[in-house]
């Protein structure tokens, strides 16, 4: 399917109009797109402006300057019932809504479409069971929200947020509170409604190992610097996510993805079986050592097997492990 | 299934209503027997004069007035807790009660004016005064807890300029006004009776159009505003609906308390649900049924006296407001 | 040890008592005691150097409220006084709270020692009026919060106010000047409200012009009342109107009631005793009254009460035999100056009632109170 842009920003300034016509001002210009058939997730630091940002392209707030378009068409022309079929949002806010049951939130996902008294027709009652299979809370129709876990509402208010059937999906932090598994499961439902139904995906996260896996695009937005956009290997790769979290004591690795503090690192060498050496050099990371390549110059381990680790000291001793927490134990007495 | 069971507890509530009603004609001050009761309403009954006029001209609209009234503050009520998400928000909390208060004070304290129509005029002049004031700051202030804030002090101030009126009054009309406070279901008689009852039906026809919306705040105003709600007309509508349906009651009525707080939980407690769709209709009637036993209660059995409509719903009220809290933990709607 | 110790307490308590018996001989016996026929709330002491004048409390009729010492200004202060509030007279500069009492005052011709009152927008009489406008009585402001500095500049004597049963009088009390409670409102027969007016004459060295008053009262009164002694029907009345929720109806043994039994009248609730006044509701009142021969109210408004605003106020009035029969007489009373002579001249507010129920009785009368409603 051809890629369509449906929400652009030009020159956009986020921020507050405070009392006496003063602003403040969190990003005075940010040039934006959004694809269709794309996640987009937006990381920052907290007080970024993540959520003014957020807030201000789905019009809760004004913005300060520049323009939005969605679907080309410049936001401040949408009538608020317009704006309701083409962006739907997930926010962290709370909802009075724990007397009702998972099927009736579900389907006030439906008022854009609705009548005057909000009647649900045979189509919309579709559309709803559509979207409580598809986050697979379907057999808690008839629950009250109130007892529902924090995942389970979650996913409760992404369905509606379906049942409204918006080209645009805005999410604020929609894996906060989500256990390991209802992350992934999420995300991998937020690429497959981009996938299949060529939507649009926004959302902001502080899961940094999904962004970069399950993101088309990742948006870096910090305060005193300007917006960076792109795939995540390529702002990996040049750097730009490096930078972006550096702070005292935190570096982004690029070369594993993650993010460790600097300590003074003392080379290891590591060879042998690639899955026992991937996990090996985790630890060994971990511990603030450097995987490297195995030199006589420093100590080495050679992965037989996940319970056979050889240890070649820089002496020329060697040691044999069965599981990586004892090798690690060794080289913490052998080299300290 | 769900829906079957919230239907039978409508018509369960709706035979309660009619009971309620039935009670209330049959059941007063004088003893008068059932039978005739029956008789005097289809109209074959060849007894006592004053049997027939107490039931048609006394009982009758007594009844069809604490219903109305019991279901506008009930919805009123309902309203403001749907808008403020604030469970303990009744009519009276933003001041609109004390606004028609105030209204009637200055007419029977200060004009010394205490005649049927003036009474009413000023009690919805002052609702109105109230009302705007609150429109106003509704448009200013966009935090919902500081606009109830707001619309407690309003109700202070109003208080605070009765307490003056009162402070100087002469007894009499000081008394004029206390009895006025006490609350009364017998002053709209059958002639009056159109007038409060269209505007009291105005205001519930309004509130069950505003159902679609009132569900949609459950979520809070952001995602209402992102379901294609228009949050400042909405809240201005459901203002002015509070407002009518308070006016009207307080005008014609005496401002009651009690009802506007705790008839909404009841009306939740039994549908055990916070969908506006049945939650409208069963606060209407909860309402009716509420006023309907409070106004049977201020009959003393074996006594002549009557006793004040206010001293008998807090009687009613308090104790539910109680459970509400005590229990939260375990009520669905309050989490 | 011990056996000492109780002796010890005995004989104290012994030698205690002998000395309160002691005081008690030095309290005077009192030389007059003038005897008060009608009233309950009070009673006059005469005794060598000062009369004592008892007020009882109203609300708890076995307490005495206050006590008054008046000593004769002339005289020296005698030293031995018992407890009360001293009173001297006659009293030359007064300040009236109630319009009643300055009525009264202006009846009993002492209205120049009156310097101030309360809510002259009350009061009806000329003479007060123009007395107010040329100075000589101070506009207080009202009787609940009453102009404390003006009183205190305008060096009044006495206050002369209203008891109310948990209230006392604010600041006022403050001001160490005394305040005569006038309890004569809480009398329930009319010959003893008027029997206050004696009390009154005390304190403005009146005595005997309130004495003689009385008494003309109470004659007049009492011929009246026998008027209606031997009459063949007595006429049913229903009184007041529905209040809100409520009709306050008075108790048969009230002012009220005793006022109509004496004007040859059959209250329908005159089996009501003791208790004040009772709300009922408008069916009990519909039931009982629905066929009495006169309605008779009171009302406040600045114009006359017509049926058209009766029925207008509450319709189904109209099913009462009395507005069907043009029956229904009524006292308006800021027109008319039924509050003013209510205390003191309880005949004439017989005389209008008489004529009402039984108008032959009283050929010629012009009713000054009460007039039929048009």
């Amino acid at each position: 399917m051809k890629q369509q842009i449906t929400l652009s920003a030009f020159n956009l300034g986020i921020g507050y109009r405070l009392r006496g016509g003063k602003e403040k001002v969190i990003h005075p210009n940010l040039n934006l797109q959004l694809y269709s058939g794309q996640v987009t997730c937006l990381l920052g630091m907290n007080g970024a402006g993540k959520s003014t940002l957020l807030r201000t392209l789905c019009r809760f707030q004004p913005s300060l300057s520049g323009e939005i378009e969605i679907m080309g068409k410049p936001i401040n022309l949408f009538t608020q019932s317009e704006l309701s079929l083409t962006v739907g949002v997930v926010l962290t806010e709370k909802t009075n809504a724990g007397g009702i049951t998972v099927f009736e939130l579900v389907s006030l996902g439906r008022h854009p479409h609705t009548g005057f008294f909000g009647q649900l027709k045979e189509e919309d009652y579709k559309i709803i069971s559509a979207s409580l299979d598809a986050v697979g809370i379907t057999h808690k129709s008839d629950t009250y929200i109130s007892e529902l876990s924090d995942g389970e509402r979650q996913k409760v208010m992404i369905a509606k947020v379906l049942a409204q059937e918006c080209p645009i999906i805005v999410l604020d932090e929609p894996t906060a509170f989500l256990d390991v598994t209802s992350r992934i499961e999420i995300m991998i439902l937020l690429r497959k409604l981009a996938k299949e139904q060529n939507k649009s995906i926004l959302l902001s996260t502080h899961d940094l190992d999904l962004a970069i896996q399950m993101g088309d695009c990742l948006w870096l937005q910090s305060r005193d610097n300007p917006m960076k956009r792109g795939v995540p290997e390529d702002l990996i790769l040049d750097n730009s996510l490096e930078s972006f979290f550096r702070k005292d004591g935190i570096v982004f690795d690029r070369t594993t993805g993650k993010l460790s503090s600097p300590l003074s690192k003392i080379p290891v060498g590591v060879e042998g079986d690639f899955n026992t050496s991937y996990w090996a050099g985790n630890a060994l990371t971990r511990e603030g050592y450097l995987p490297s390549t195995p030199s006589a110059d420093y100590t080495s381990i050679k992965c037989v097997s996940p319970t056979e680790i050889e240890i070649k000291y820089a002496n020329g001793t060697v040691g044999h492990a069965c599981s990586i927490e004892e090798m690690l134990k060794c080289l913490t007495n052998r080299i300290l | 299934m769900l829906s079957l069971r919230i239907m039978k507890k409508q018509i369960f509530l709706g035979i309660i209503l009619l009971l309620l009603f039935a009670c209330n004609l049959a059941y007063g001050s004088l003893s008068i027997p059932l039978k005739s009761v029956i008789e005097i309403l289809f109209g074959s009954f060849e007894g006592k004069q004053t049997w027939a006029q107490i039931v048609l001209q006394s009982r009758l609209p007594q009844a069809v007035t604490a219903l109305l009234a019991g279901s506008s503050l009930a919805i009123s009520g309902l309203l403001l807790q749907t808008l403020f998400k604030n469970p303990l928000a009744g009519p009276s909390i933003l001041g609109i009660s004390d606004g028609a208060n105030l209204g009637v004070a200055i007419a029977m304290i200060y004009f010394s004016v205490g005649s049927y129509v003036t009474t009413i005029l000023s009690a919805f002049a002052g609702a109105a005064v109230v009302l705007i004031i609150i429109i106003y700051f509704s448009k200013k202030v966009q935090n919902n807890v500081m606009f109830l804030i707001i619309g407690i002090m309003m109700g202070y101030l109003a208080s605070s300029v009765i307490s003056i009126l009162n402070y100087h009054a002469s007894a009499d009309k000081v008394h004029q006004y206390v009895m006025w406070g006490m609350g009364d279901f017998s002053g709209v008689s059958l002639e009056k009776l159109p007038y409060f009852a269209s505007f009291a039906i105005a205001g519930l026809i309004l509130s069950l159009l505003l159902i679609k919306p009132l569900n949609a705040l459950l979520l809070g105003e952001t995602y209402a505003a992102n379901l294609g709600v228009k949050i400042k007309s909405t809240r201005i509508l459901i203002l002015l609906c509070t407002g009518l349906l308070t006016a009207t009651a307080t005008a014609f009525c005496g401002p009651i308390s009690f009802i506007g707080l705790a008839v909404p939980h009841i009306a939740r407690l039994t549908l055990g649900s916070s969908n506006h769709k049945q939650l409208v209709p069963v606060t209407i009637l909860a309402g009716g049924c509420v006023a309907l036993l409070c106004n049977l209660l201020t009959v003393v059995p074996g006594s002549n006296s009557v006793l004040p409509l206010n001293a008998i719903t807090p009687i009613i009220g308090a104790p539910i407001i109680i459970y509400v809290i005590v229990n939260r933990k375990n009520i669905q709607y309050f989490n | 040890m011990k056996k000492s110790f109780i002796i010890f307490i005995i004989v104290s308590v012994f030698l205690g008592s002998c000395i309160n018996r002691n005081r008690e001989i030095t309290v005077d016996m009192p030389t007059g005691i003038d005897s008060v026929y009608y009233a309950r709330g009070f009673n006059i002491s005469y005794f060598d150097n000062y009369i004592s004048v008892d007020i009882r409390d109203p609300w708890d009729t076995l307490k005495m409220r206050q006590k008054y010492i008046l000593v004769d200004k002339d005289s020296i202060l005698p030293a031995n006084l018992p407890e009360g509030v001293i009173i001297r007279i006659p009293v030359e500069r007064a300040v009236i709270y109630t319009s009643v009492h300055t009525a009264l005052a202006e009846q009993m011709g002492v209205l120049d020692k009156v310097v101030g009152v309360c809510e002259p927008e009350y009061i009806i009489s000329k003479s007060v009026l123009d007395k107010i406008e040329e100075g000589k009585i101070e506009d207080l402001g009202s009787s609940t919060s009453p102009n404390i500095e003006r009183i205190m500049d305008i060096k009044s004597e006495i206050i002369i106010a209203s008891p109310f049963e948990n209230s006392g009088y604010g600041v006022a009390e403050k001001l160490g000047i005394p305040i005569v409670e006038a309890a004569d409102y809480m009398e329930s027969h009319p010959l003893g409200r008027a029997e206050w007016i004696r009390f009154y004459g005390l304190l403005f060295g009146e005595r005997g012009k309130a004495d003689s008053m009385f008494f003309a009262v109470v004659q007049n009164y009492n011929r009246l009342k026998q008027l209606t002694a031997e009459v063949g029907k007595r006429p049913t009345v229903m009184l007041e109107r529905k209040y809100g929720a409520s009709w306050f109806v008075p108790s048969g043994d009230s002012y009220i009631g005793t006022i109509h039994a004496d004007a040859g009248a059959d209250y329908i609730f005159s089996n009501y005793r003791d208790s004040g006044n009772t709300p009922l509701s408008f069916e009990t009142v519909l039931d009982k009254g629905v066929h009495a021969d006169y309605w008779l109210f009171k009302y406040d408004t600045k114009r006359d009460m017509t049926y058209s605003d009766l029925v207008d106020e509450y319709p189904p009035y109209r099913n009462f035999d009395p507005f069907k029969n043009k029956k229904i007489y009524i006292c308006n009373t800021i027109l008319t100056p039924y509050y003013d002579d209510i205390t003191l001249h309880p005949d004439w507010i017989l005389e209008d009632l008489i004529y009402i129920y039984h108008p032959n009785l009283l050929p010629g009368h012009q009713m000054k109170y009460y007039q039929k409603m048009k």
